[in-house]
């Protein structure tokens, strides 16, 4: 973008627009609607476009760079999926459930990240008791157990997560945490964005295992081409503590 | 190397530093430098990572204090002074000197404990007899705080520990409890879902733990209700100050009108007639 030039991008709720003056970057918010919105759209402006009320400007010194990108990032703090209905794993079973993970986009120039932007603004939750835990985002989930169920949304990764249950009672699985500052993400050949999958082997006690695997061909993945990295790189297998939050029981 | 061999003013010098008084002078004076030194290396450099800094305070006085006593004992002992004689008066003056400090060692006592305890860290809003500020130091004899207008307060240490102490940022997650009184004849489930969507739309606001919708009281002028939101401890004034504004703007919105007090009031009859009535 030279120096100028305005450009305005609509993905889902969010309306992005970036002005590109000659000594700085204008980088305007807003999300208004319906925040299922299923429309992106892109145009070139004016610059100085009146901005809508409720619109957040950030503004970034730079007099030199032009190249401007836009990539889907996972968010910056790990998601809190809740299932819409109660959702039981009898003792000694596996399954896997698909969930819609928000997506942030980030703005990067001269391949230099400049600024990170929720597509929909999430609710932060708390995951942990009320004396220890962490700050993450809260999202619903169907839980669909077939790719079909999913409802197609630009501002959504999707993920797969296989829980098995390996200890001696019921798994009801009223809300689980995906560690989305690990997973990175893929676009498929189905077009959708993908994120590693997630298995889950949760035995009697309260660690359960967690392991990150590249998503399966056979869920149309073959050959899929990483569009960004994960934010904070871990081992690909790990024990995590299982609060009663995690799987909940 | 022989001495014999060195220059004459030389040989005269180391001579006459090796005679007493002049050695004991300089032994005693290198004792005493070597201590000073020692024990204000051990006061500033100490450093252990296991511990946090009330503790790391009290290690380094400790390990300071112990080589200064033995550097007194040491000076003592090349002055030629015995330490019997000095114990046995110490022992005699320990009794009235206890009874003069028993508030200052109370004070040390009950700093140690706390430091232990760790009831609180250095940069913890608590409140403490009435009074509230931030911790600025926890010293041997007292703690410091920075009430939030800006005033310091000096707390002794066996006050702390005598008294209910409440640390507001121990926790990472604290309660906004908020009041929101509303008219007897309010519909009290609409009241409770604009309410709970206030907090589901607060930014503040955490999803979980879930927001709490209480009937705290119905009162003789209305319905007190309580909306409880949970947030970072961090936001806790501004979550409060949010939710109280979006509430005023909530209600002048839905028409639902704060209630005021009502006094009800009867009108006697006068006159000689009134002394017969019931």
């Amino acid at each position: 973008m030279t120096p100028g030039t305005a450009r305005r991008w609509q993905i889902g709720p969010l309306t992005l627009t970036v002005d590109r003056l000659a000594t700085e970057w204008r980088v305007v918010t807003h999300r208004a609607g319906d925040p299922l919105d299923t429309t992106v759209d892109d145009e070139t402006l004016e610059v100085g476009t009146p901005l809508p009320e409720g619109a957040e400007t950030v503004r970034i010194a730079d007099d030199r760079a032009e190249a401007l990108q836009l990539r889907p990032m996972l968010a910056d703090l790990a998601i809190v999926s809740r299932p819409e209905a109660p959702f039981l794993i009898p003792p000694g079973r596996e399954t896997t459930i698909f969930v819609g993970t928000p997506l942030w986009l980030q703005l990067i120039v001269d391949e230099r990240p400049m600024l990170d932007v929720p597509i929909a603004a999430p609710r932060r939750t708390w995951f942990g008791d009320r004396e220890s835990g962490q700050l993450a985002y809260s999202s619903r989930t169907f839980a669909a157990t077939r790719i079909d169920e999913l409802v197609p949304r630009p501002h959504r990764a999707r993920s797969a997560v296989t829980l098995a249950n390996k200890g001696a009672d019921d798994l009801p699985l009223k809300r689980l945490l995906i560690p989305t500052g690990q997973l990175s993400l893929s676009v498929g050949d189905d077009g959708h964005l993908w994120t590693e999958d997630l298995n889950l082997v949760r035995s009697d006690g309260e660690l359960a295992k967690l392991q990150l695997t590249p998503r399966a061909s056979e869920r149309s993945h073959e050959g899929a081409t990483r569009v960004s990295p994960a934010r904070f790189p871990e081992p690909r297998s790990a024990l995590v503590r299982v609060f009663a939050p995690l799987l909940d029981a | 190397m022989d001495a014999s061999t060195f220059p004459s003013w030389l040989q005269n010098t180391i001579a006459l530093l090796s005679e007493p008084p002049l050695s004991t002078a300089l032994r005693v004076g290198g004792i005493s430098i070597s201590t000073i030194v020692l024990a204000s290396l051990a006061n500033r450099r100490l450093r252990m990572r296991l511990l946090d800094a009330q503790q790391l305070m009290l290690l380094r006085r400790g390990v300071s204090s112990l080589i200064f006593g033995l550097g007194v004992v040491w000076v003592l002992k090349e002055l030629g002074v015995g330490l019997g004689p000095l114990l046995g008066a110490a022992g005699v003056l320990s009794v009235a000197i206890g009874f003069a400090a028993q508030t200052s060692v109370s004070n040390i006592i009950s700093g140690v404990f706390l430091i232990g305890e760790r009831p609180f860290v250095v940069g913890d809003l608590i409140e403490v007899a009435g009074t509230r500020g931030f911790v600025v130091s926890v010293e041997l004899l007292s703690i410091k705080l920075r009430t939030l207008d800006n005033l310091m307060v000096r707390i002794p240490n066996e006050s702390m520990l005598k008294s209910n102490l409440f640390n507001y940022t121990h926790f990472p997650i604290r309660r906004v409890d908020v009041i929101v009184p509303i008219p007897h004849d309010a519909d009290l489930a609409r009241v409770e879902a604009l309410l709970l969507d206030l907090a589901a739309e607060a930014p503040l606001a955490l999803a979980e733990p879930e927001p709490l919708f209480i009937i705290s009281e119905i009162a003789p002028s209305a319905i007190n209700l309580q909306l409880s939101v949970w947030g970072l401890t961090a936001d806790w004034l501004n979550l409060k100050n949010d939710l109280l504004k979006r509430i005023q703007v909530l209600f002048a919105a839905e028409g639902i009108v704060m209630p005021v007090p009502r006094v009800a009031l009867s009108q006697l009859p006068v006159g000689p007639a009134a002394v017969d009535q019931p």
